[in-house]
């Protein structure tokens, strides 16, 4: 059973706690993302994972068995660095087998299974190169086929895009899942980038300082958000959210005396102050008499859809629109919330309401 | 679910009233397999431990004990004349009472700061005007720079090997031109009057190219657009040295100094060979005065006495490098 | 035909090429030349003493022919001896500190440890005292051991200057290797000491060689402590010429070939490691 079970986990250095209280199941062959902003402890907890940091407080176990006092190299574990980390004196081939070759297999087993890994890693005419003469993707591909050679129960996964320029990223991206797919490893995959999460992860965990915001598959996390952080963070461009006060009536009034309606069902007291959270693609464009009075501010055409800038009540929101718009900044806009696609935070603790 | 583990034998016994219950040890919910010891932590540590012990237990041989020693030596009249009735500690501070009225003592700490002084500003000074020099972008600067090396890596009994020779009139290439033009010159080494300073020569042409090293360095690492800004602004290469060179090598050059400063405590083979510390005392500094008392006179309580002095005022300036270096070099931006 | 003129002149007017003099375009290399004549002038004349006929030291002609006489001289007269005490004090030393300093300025990078900086100012402390703290105790100690004048005390002492060399060069070129490697190494399934034999240790290899050359060098041209502690049987080559200097009645040629042999691999091994020189001589006291 490779499943990672992390139990009331904590970290703190010198004065300051990292982690609070941080406990997380991961099934065995699941891909699960870690995201967060930086600084929120998705690194150290990886490398906790690892082996890497010290546990101050709590369990980490592969399976049943306890891994926090075990050195990492008995940990059967194996992890894919930000800067690939790729020994430069050791040739791609040597790279891949130098943890065979520390356990004693021989040679000849050892080629073979540098070989396959080669192979499905796309590396062969590389074997006999140094570091220093691969490309970004490359090396970031050696450091994987590193990782997968050893065939351990886990990967761990630092940020190991962020170096690589944009196309290549999400090329990149498609050949880690495909080799997920492939090898079915439990995977567990730190990034800054909500898309890389998004894409590639079966359940995505949003950290913010120390502490488990939400933990769900990515279309949960973007269809119902916990909270005003997570609908902020997941998704791109990101959620609308409006500030607003409760009115009688099921509705609610910004302060530039726009009124918007609330979802069916949710009653709060007046006066009660809310996000009200509506996705770019869940504001549409309509004719003048059906929506609410906007003003263009920037058009960004993408050829595949247009988003724009407005001013909507006093706020900046962004919306999405498949259809070519033919607008000019500064030309009245009229935008409509899907009545079933709002969200409401509560502007205190961030906490949805509906 | 717990989050520590515990052995059995420290379960909880139960108490001594529920005889006739049956034991049953606290029921453990699917309790993780414990890992092999030692821990990781722990495994590290070690390791970090046999790398580390080793080399301090050298350390404080070769250094603490012979500092204890040192200082326990001092505080007796030991003399080799006759070990086993001089080593007593029935005066302990009695060698440093005759340090203070040693006028012999005071005498080699005046020779001492003439040599550091005179010596230190020659090197910087002449250091800095090489370096400035040969700082060029050239094939031929920077063979000249490697070879300008040559003084200060030589063995130093090489180099009063050298000046031995310059300063031998029989022999001296120098002392022969001068007379072949009409002036012939004395022995400098044998005149009281000039003993100190054809050392002081000496010992500039050995460590000018430390110096010049240093700054050397430094130069390089002066950012050109500050250089090409005021040359744009029409500074003449005066201003140019005085406000931007000169500024960003002033850490560099008190460092420079600082150190040839605690070295020239140590000049030894130069004033061996040259002078032997004459003529009289004229060129005996405290070192070669520690020397003498410690290992001609075979007084090891006096020397140690001044052997630990001298200790004391190199350790204040190495307090003072240690601070600067910390600081390095000013950052150019 | 003015208007086609107008094309094909520079738009603005050309220089006059500056015709400076060759010495004024090379006047700082030409300097530099110069001084270098003027200073390495004793150096050179020690070299040419050492290669003239033995009367002709006191006369030099300015031709002469070049003979090794000086140097067979010198070997048959017991300088051998001194010259291999050299070559082996100068080596053992050398591995001696290699060998306790390298894995003890490996564990000062990497483990972060509360006495730390303390160890760090004992090492610079160690590095700046005067030769003659230690020489008082150590011949006190080696005559009480029986070490005097032996191979192995010279070494021990050897150890204050060049223990203090290797701890703090080599930490500074641990310092450059990531630590990210070493943990890689770790999780491929090395220990501490296996990630430092596998990955750190053949990346800092150019660092241990010019640290190795360093101690050699400081080791060979050390003259105090040879002094003080070797009468005959372990007399190194330095404390040897001065034994011409003061009994062998003023042989200057063979007295300048001692010096150039003594020079002769110092210098050779300084072009060598030139690059950290400064590294090695402020014994990092200043951020390079």
């Amino acid at each position: 059973m490779a499943s990672i079970s992390l139990r009331h986990l904590r970290k703190h250095y010198a004065a300051q706690t990292v982690l609070h209280d941080l406990s997380l199941e991961i099934r065995n062959g699941e891909f699960v993302a870690l995201v967060g902003p930086s600084g929120c402890g998705k690194s150290t907890l990886l490398r906790m994972v690892a082996g890497l940091e010290a546990v101050d407080e709590g369990e980490i176990l592969l399976g049943t068995q306890r891994l926090n006092e075990v050195a990492p190299r008995e940990r059967n574990i194996a992890m894919v660095f930000q800067n690939y980390a790729l020994y430069p004196h050791m040739s791609v081939a040597e790279n891949l087998g130098f943890a065979l070759r520390l356990q004693g297999v021989r040679p000849a087993e050892r080629k073979l299974r540098v070989d396959r890994v080669a192979h499905i890693l796309n590396l062969q005419e590389l074997l006999a190169r140094r570091p220093a003469q691969l490309s970004g993707g490359q090396r970031q591909r050696v450091a994987m086929g590193r990782a997968i050679v050893r065939e351990p129960q886990a990967f761990l996964f630092d940020e190991p895009l962020s170096n690589l320029d944009a196309k290549l990223r999400v090329q990149m991206r498609t050949e880690i899942k495909a080799l997920h797919q492939r090898l079915g490893t439990t995977t567990l995959y730190v990034t800054h980038d909500q898309i890389e999460a998004m894409t590639m992860a079966d359940r995505i965990v949003v950290l913010r300082d120390g502490r488990i915001e939400q933990v769900g598959t990515p279309l949960e996390l973007y269809d119902r958000p916990r909270n005003a952080f997570v609908a902020g963070f997941i998704g791109a461009p990101a959620m609308n959210l409006l500030a607003a006060r409760a009115h009688e009536g099921g509705r609610v009034l910004t302060d530039d005396g726009l009124q918007l309606p609330l979802p069916a069902g949710l009653r709060l007291a007046p006066g009660h102050a809310v996000w009200l959270g509506v996705r770019p693609e869940h504001l549409q464009v309509t004719s003048a008499d059906q929506g609410l009075r906007a003003e263009v501010q920037v058009l960004e055409p993408t050829g595949a859809e247009t988003q724009i800038a407005a001013r909507l009540g006093g706020q900046n929101v962004i919306a999405v629109s498949r259809e070519r718009i033919d607008l000019r900044p500064g030309s009245a806009l009229s935008l409509r919330p899907l009545a079933h696609q709002l969200h409401v935070f509560d502007q205190a603790s961030g906490a949805r309401l509906n | 679910m717990s989050t520590m583990q515990m052995p059995p034998a420290l379960a909880p016994a139960l108490p001594a009233g529920e005889a006739g219950q049956p034991f049953t040890l606290p029921a453990r919910a699917a309790a993780p397999v414990p890992a092999p010891a030692p821990s990781w932590q722990r495994q590290q540590r070690r390791a970090y431990g046999w790398g580390l012990y080793p080399a301090l237990v050298v350390l404080a041989l070769i250094t603490l004990a012979p500092l204890l020693t040192l200082v326990v030596v001092s505080l007796t009249p030991l003399s080799l004349t006759d070990p086993a009735g001089t080593f007593h500690f029935r005066d302990p501070l009695g060698n440093y009472r005759q340090l203070l009225n040693d006028p012999r003592f005071l005498h080699s700490l005046w020779v001492q700061l003439q040599l550091s002084s005179v010596g230190v500003a020659l090197q910087l000074l002449m250091g800095l005007g090489i370096a400035l020099l040969l700082h060029g972008r050239s094939r031929v600067l920077g063979a000249v720079r490697s070879l300008f090396l040559i003084p200060m890596v030589l063995p130093p009994i090489v180099v009063a090997l050298i000046w031995k020779i310059l300063y031998t009139p029989d022999i001296s290439p120098l002392h022969q031109a001068l007379e072949a033009l009409g002036w012939p010159l004395r022995s400098l080494i044998a005149n009281p009057d000039t003993a100190l300073w054809a050392v002081v020569a000496a010992d500039t042409w050995q460590w000018f190219p430390f110096t010049m090293l240093m700054v050397l360095a430094a130069l390089q690492m002066i950012p050109d657009d500050p250089l090409e800004a005021a040359r744009m602004d029409g500074a003449n290469r005066w201003q140019l040295f005085r406000f931007i060179t000169l500024p960003h090598i002033r850490a560099v050059l008190v460092v420079c100094a600082l150190f040839r400063l605690i070295d020239s405590f140590k000049a030894f083979p130069l004033l061996y060979v040259l002078t032997n510390g004459g003529p009289g005392t004229v060129t005996e500094v405290t070192n070669f005065y520690g020397f003498i008392q410690a290992f001609n006179f075979s007084f090891w309580g006096y020397g140690s006495a001044i052997a630990l002095v001298m200790l004391a005022g190199v350790f204040l300036l190495s307090a003072l490098i240690g601070r600067l270096g910390r600081e390095g070099v000013p950052d150019a931006r | 035909m003015h208007a086609e003129a107008a094309l094909y002149e520079p738009p603005f007017p050309p220089e006059q090429p500056r015709r400076r003099s060759w010495l004024r375009r090379h006047a700082r290399e030409t300097a530099a030349l110069v001084l270098l004549a003027v200073l390495l002038f004793p150096f050179f004349w020690m070299v040419q003493l050492a290669l003239r006929p033995a009367d002709d030291a006191f006369e030099p002609a300015l031709l002469f022919m070049p003979t090794l006489d000086a140097f067979r001289a010198l070997w048959q007269d017991q300088f051998a001896r001194a010259f291999g005490n050299s070559l082996l004090t100068s080596t053992l030393s050398t591995a001696l500190s290699l060998l306790i300093g390298v894995p003890a300025a490996y564990v000062l990078t990497r483990w972060r440890f509360r006495a730390r900086r303390h160890v760090a100012l004992w090492i610079l402390c160690t590095r700046m005292a005067p030769p003659i703290a230690f020489t008082i105790p150590f011949f006190l100690a080696l005559r009480w051991s029986g070490l005097l004048d032996t191979v192995w005390g010279l070494t021990l002492i050897y150890l204050t200057f060049n223990l203090a060399i290797v701890i703090w060069l080599m930490q500074s070129f641990f310092a450059a290797i990531p630590a990210a490697l070493e943990e890689a190494a770790w999780m491929d399934g090395c220990g501490i000491w296996s990630a430092f034999w596998h990955v750190t240790l053949p990346l800092t290899l150019p660092g241990l060689v010019s640290t190795a050359v360093l101690c050699f060098i400081f080791s060979w041209s050390d003259f105090f402590f040879a002094l003080i502690l070797t009468r005959t049987q372990a007399i190194t080559a330095p404390v040897a010429i001065v034994n011409f200097l003061q009994y062998d009645g003023w042989e200057w040629t063979k007295i300048a070939a001692a010096g150039t042999l003594v020079m002769l691999p110092v210098v050779a091994f300084t072009l060598l490691v030139r690059k950290y020189l400064v590294r090695g001589l402020t014994a990092g006291g200043v951020k390079d």
